[in-house]
């Protein structure tokens, strides 16, 4: 599907790069980001001795997977043909509610775990009506629920750090060291990762999110429903923003209503960032895992070399940009726009 | 398309009837903003003094001028989240120069003016020669003007000039008569400006034109490129103008002041559509929706309201809005 979605597209590529892929050529742009990561790996060891420890390297995937699940849901949502700037503060609402169920009014673990994935769904599915059945620009309604979630985050817990105590067991998804090396939220993430991504790649209801993403006309012609596809796809993201919520809660064991100005952008990066891997341009799970870690390595060993915080910034914008900019590029219609207004 | 063409007319049916016109909804925007003051006032009696008026309008001033920039970009159907690291970046060029020399204050406008200008032009360049979705671009332009600002201030600091020029805060603080501000004689005279030439000239038409349906715009042969790029330059000087005002109103700066005027400005874009009953985005619109959050703003803070109620309110605004134009009208149902 890779070559043939854009042949109705009028800038489309040449016939002859259709019929004779350049294979180096497609082989770089499809791992390339896997190179990026190991290039990066050396240069970074080489300046700062401290970054290629075992436990700065778990310490770095432990971060990833928090980018990359949040990352997930998005990806879910993109792949539609949507978009959800407010999965961060979801997620950031969904961990404060949890540390303050178990710390604060004692209710046992499943429940204020059931809790949470309730609060979490409800508020994508809020998302969901406003986009799909009301039929506001997703990028605006979701905006506007950033707004009113981060004002809430910061009414709960009283605009700081929510600091309780909280049982062992509650550590047990997000915090605790297996093997004392392997933080735990490695394992959730990729254990959910697993099921997103049998879901989107291996189902027939994954391929038809596929699908309306790609060729809205197309899909519309050969019976699925868009509406109730999109849908689906924002109770997906709520899902997974939820087991974020939930996953933040457990290795953090603070509700901070601040967490999710630090996860919005990683998470975005490493959606955009994943869809030059393997894919041309459309946006996949293993791309996006890729592109968590590898976001996660640059934050991590820019900090270890000792750059000023601005690096930071500058860098994940220059980031966003340039994949971007790449996937227009690359694949043929570039990123379908998304209605505003 | 049909549907639109369907609205067009029965916008202009209102137009010329307009003994039909509903007096309620088309001008609901202005009487939320007195029962906004009327309640602000009995809460709080300060409120209503002349002394607090002139500072809502003072605020607005940046709120405004930030708000008329990404009404052209919303015109031309892309999307600006970055006017608030625009806006905040643009003053912080401007006063870093403090720190380190002291250039004339027409040199100190001019540079900040060209800050916006530039950033958005690099905005405009991904956008129209790539063709990535703007609101994408602008999304990494936030953080890359943040870092900017960040790497400029040294860390994010807040900066304090030890002596500004003299007349530095011309613009930003001082009265014409003793009583009108000078920020609100510069909103005023650059929405002047806009409205003029959104409304009034063959480049607004085309800007509509080419909103409502670029590829028809390009086969009757508007440039459409070329108007895209000059929409992007003209709001990049308008929030390099917002930029300029907010350094010279506060005579200091840090990396995150842009931001608290960001999501007033993105909400009066949209809620603007409701003035007249226009249903799109337009420049009238958007300035009384621009007093109207910044009135609200006013009164929060008056009221001695909690603070997290203000983004909650906030977004609650910013969805009734759309919510408001868009019910019944689906887009992923047709």
């Amino acid at each position: 599907m890779d070559n043939n979605d854009g042949k109705n597209n009028n800038n489309s590529i040449s016939v002859e790069a259709m019929i004779k892929p350049n294979v180096t050529k497609k082989l770089f742009l499809n791992y390339g980001l896997l190179l990026v990561m190991v290039v990066l790996f050396f240069g970074f060891s080489a300046v700062a001795p401290r970054f290629a420890t075992w436990r700065n390297i778990f310490n770095l995937l432990g971060q990833g997977s928090i980018i990359g699940l949040l990352a997930l849901g998005l990806t879910n949502i993109v792949i539609c043909g949507e978009f959800d700037i407010s999965f961060a503060a979801i997620a950031t609402l969904v961990s404060i509610f949890t540390v303050m169920f178990v710390g604060v009014y004692h209710i046992p673990l499943i429940i204020a775990y059931l809790l949470a994935f309730i609060i979490g769904i409800g508020l994508s599915v809020i998302n969901g009506i406003n986009v799909v059945f009301i039929g506001m620009p997703s990028f605006v309604a979701t905006l506007g629920m950033m707004s009113i979630l981060t004002g809430i985050g910061k009414w709960v817990t009283k605009g700081s750090v929510l600091y309780v105590q909280l049982p062992e067991s509650f550590k047990v998804i997000g915090r605790v060291k297996i093997f004392g090396l392997i933080p735990s939220s490695l394992i959730s993430f990729l254990v959910i990762a697993f099921f997103v991504a049998v879901f989107l790649e291996l189902t027939f209801k994954g391929r038809h999110f596929y699908a309306v993403g790609c060729n809205f006309e197309a899909a519309k012609r050969v019976g699925i429903s868009i509406p109730r596809i999109k849908f689906e796809s924002f109770i997906l993201q709520g899902i997974i923003a939820s087991a974020s919520g939930v996953l933040m809660a457990s290795l953090f064991g603070v509700g901070n209503p601040e967490m999710a100005g630090s996860f919005l952008f990683p998470a975005i990066i490493a959606t955009f960032l994943g869809a030059v891997f393997l894919r041309e341009g459309i946006p996949n799970i293993l791309g996006t895992i890729v592109a968590a870690m590898l976001f996660a390595e640059i934050a991590n060993g820019l900090v270890m070399i000792g750059s000023p915080l601005w690096v930071k910034e500058v860098v994940q914008g220059a980031i966003l940009l340039g994949s971007v900019t790449m996937i227009s590029l690359l694949k043929p219609g570039g990123i379908p726009p998304v209605h505003i207004g | 398309m049909g549907k639109d063409s369907n609205n067009n007319y029965k916008d202009f049916i209102k137009f010329h009837a307009s003994e039909k016109r509903n007096i309620f909804k088309d001008l609901i925007l202005i009487w939320v903003i007195l029962l906004s003051i009327i309640i602000f006032t009995i809460v709080n009696p300060a409120f209503f003094t002349v002394a607090n008026l002139f500072t809502i309008i003072r605020q607005a001033s940046i709120v405004g001028l930030l708000a008329l920039g990404l009404n052209i970009i919303v015109i031309i159907g892309g999307f600006d989240i970055s006017i608030g690291a625009i806006a905040n970046f643009a003053a912080v060029v401007m006063i870093a120069q403090l720190m380190v020399a002291t250039p004339s204050i027409y040199f100190l406008w001019a540079t900040g003016i060209t800050a916006g200008v530039v950033l958005s032009l690099i905005n405009s360049a991904f956008i129209v020669y790539i063709g990535v979705p703007a609101f994408i671009v602008t999304l990494g332009m936030q953080s890359l003007a943040t870092g900017f600002s960040r790497a400029l201030t040294r860390g994010g600091i807040t900066m304090f000039p030890k002596s500004l020029p003299e007349g530095f805060t011309f613009l930003g603080k001082s009265n014409i008569l003793g009583v009108v501000p000078v920020a609100v004689v510069i909103f005023i005279f650059f929405a002047a400006i806009i409205i003029i030439l959104i409304e009034y000239t063959p480049f607004g038409r085309k800007l509509y034109a080419i909103g409502s349906n670029s590829e028809a715009a390009n086969h009757v042969g508007i440039k459409v490129k070329k108007i895209k790029i000059i929409a992007f330059l003209i709001s990049g000087a308008l929030y390099g103008v917002g930029g300029v005002l907010l350094g010279s109103m506060f005579g200091s700066v840090n990396a995150n002041m842009g931001g608290s005027f960001q999501m007033p400005a993105i909400i009066a874009v949209f809620l603007g559509a409701a003035f007249l009953s226009i249903g799109r985005p337009n420049i009238k619109g958007t300035i009384v929706s621009v007093f109207l959050l910044v009135v609200l703003v006013n009164g929060f803070a008056m009221a001695n309201l909690p603070f997290f109620l203000r983004p909650v309110i906030q977004g609650l605004i910013l969805l009734i809005a759309i919510g408001y134009q868009k019910f019944g009208k689906s887009r992923s149902l047709q």
